[in-house]
């Protein structure tokens, strides 16, 4: 699966997309340990201190906000796009 | 020949738009919220291309860290603090006198943004906060107006097109705003010109697309823009539509009808000001209030407005009873001077 990153996200990835293999990672809650694991800075980005994901990230797979669909727990399979970002303020 | 006939002669000649649909744009109503970088360059846009009438709302007034991006504003707009949409409409009026511009020096909330918004074709977001723009949606999907997303910061932007019944609406993409403090603004991370040209670019492309009705071109997809990196991404959102959302499913809109009606000391986030909304509807008397003022400090007055300066403070006063306290982001310092030298 195709994960996207978006503003801040990629100063901590340092790139825009990761291709992931799906076959250990069943939802969103998996994939973001995982990412955590591997990029530690996501821990203090995407979650508050009591470990709910903070109101501005916004998780998208296949272009709905997983809000809708089941949260962390939104299963995920290969060849899904999820896009991680914060909606931009200013103008 | 016509002025008009040569002024547009470029859009007669671009075939979806033609001499029959010059016309459909010279018959166009548009609202721009928010005369900052990106309602100037919108407003541009809008003016230069015909459509014949073009509502600016705006609260503020010009200042000289503006001119690096704010394309309608001159240093002489910035040392008179002129309000942003007087500015911006001698401006339009130079460029384009056969335009209606429809200047309102206000700050959009739920007691106006039904008469502001509700009577044109297309509304277009100039706006830096998303509070307003959740109250941009609910107008929208209530009187089935179109709207388009804009935002830019540092050097990163994002668009996308808003057409109720259609698409998904604004709360079906993003359900909550952010919590205040978490999102950047200019005034934190800064700003680069050219950002805001690209988002504004695909603004008002959609809004002529829009306003011609060539439905077929439009594109309802998440566009996300960050130029240093050299980057563009589209999200499709088509199937983004929240079966249950509050707003265009339910038609419920919390932020016309909000809960706390009565907080009229809001913290402009990035910007140690604090801007206080009059509790009803008003329109001061600004000599009076020199006269009172200039007792206790300098004060300075504009046809449109009043700055008043004390200890490390100062006090923009708009016409409409709307006061800013710069020097301050804290509502209790601001409430307290607020009392203390306006009254309540």
């Amino acid at each position: 699966m195709k994960i996207l990153f978006f503003a801040t996200f990629r100063e901590i990835t340092k790139v825009k997309v990761l291709d992931m293999s799906s076959s250990d990672l069943s939802d969103i809650q998996q994939l973001l340990t995982l990412l955590i694991k591997r990029f530690p800075a996501f821990q203090d980005e995407l979650f508050s201190d009591n470990n709910q994901l903070k109101p501005h990230i916004h998780i998208f797979v296949n272009g709905r906000n997983i809000i809708h669909l089941k949260g962390l727990s939104t299963p995920i399979t290969n060849g899904d796009e999820i896009a991680l970002f914060p909606p931009v303020a200013g103008g | 020949m016509d002025i008009n006939e040569i002024r547009y002669s470029r859009q007669h000649l671009f075939q979806p738009i033609g001499k029959t649909g010059q016309v459909n744009l010279g018959n166009s109503r548009v609202a721009i919220v928010g005369m900052g970088a990106l309602g100037t360059a919108l407003a541009n846009h809008m003016v230069r291309s015909g459509i014949g009438f073009v509502r600016i709302i705006d609260r503020d007034f010009v200042e000289f860290s503006n001119l690096q991006r704010q394309m309608l504003y001159d240093e002489n707009d910035a040392k008179n603090s002129l309000p942003k949409v007087v500015a911006a409409k001698a401006k339009l009026q130079k460029i384009n006198s056969a335009i209606t511009v429809d200047a309102h020096i206000a700050d959009l909330t739920w007691k106006n943004a039904e008469e502001l918004l509700a009577d044109v074709d297309l509304i277009l977001d100039g706006t830096d906060n998303f509070e307003v723009r959740y109250l941009i949606n609910d107008i929208a999907v209530k009187h089935h107006v179109p709207w388009i997303y804009g935002g830019a910061v540092s050097a990163r932007g994002m668009t996308t097109t808003i057409i109720p019944d259609k698409t998904p609406c604004y709360r079906c993409l993003f359900p909550e705003p952010p919590a205040t403090g978490t999102t950047e603004t200019c005034d934190t991370i800064g700003v680069i010109g050219p950002i805001i040209h690209v988002v504004a670019a695909y603004q008002a492309t959609e809004a002529l697309k829009l306003l011609l009705g060539d439905e077929q071109h439009v594109d309802t997809s998440l566009k996300s823009f960050d130029l240093w990196q050299n980057d563009y991404s589209a999200i499709n959102v088509k199937n983004a539509k929240n079966k249950d959302c509050p707003t265009c499913v339910h038609h419920q809109y919390e932020s016309l009808d909000p809960k706390q009606k009565t907080e009229r000391f809001v913290s402009l986030c990035g910007r140690d000001t604090v801007q206080i909304s009059p509790a009803k509807k008003v329109h001061l008397d600004l000599d009076q209030l020199a006269e009172r003022l200039q007792s206790v400090g300098k004060v300075e007055q504009t046809p449109y407005l009043l700055r008043f300066f004390i200890d490390t403070y100062s006090f923009t006063i708009f016409l409409d009873g709307r006061v800013l306290i710069h020097g301050t982001g804290d509502k209790i310092t601001a409430k307290n001077l607020y009392a203390k030298y306006i009254g309540s």
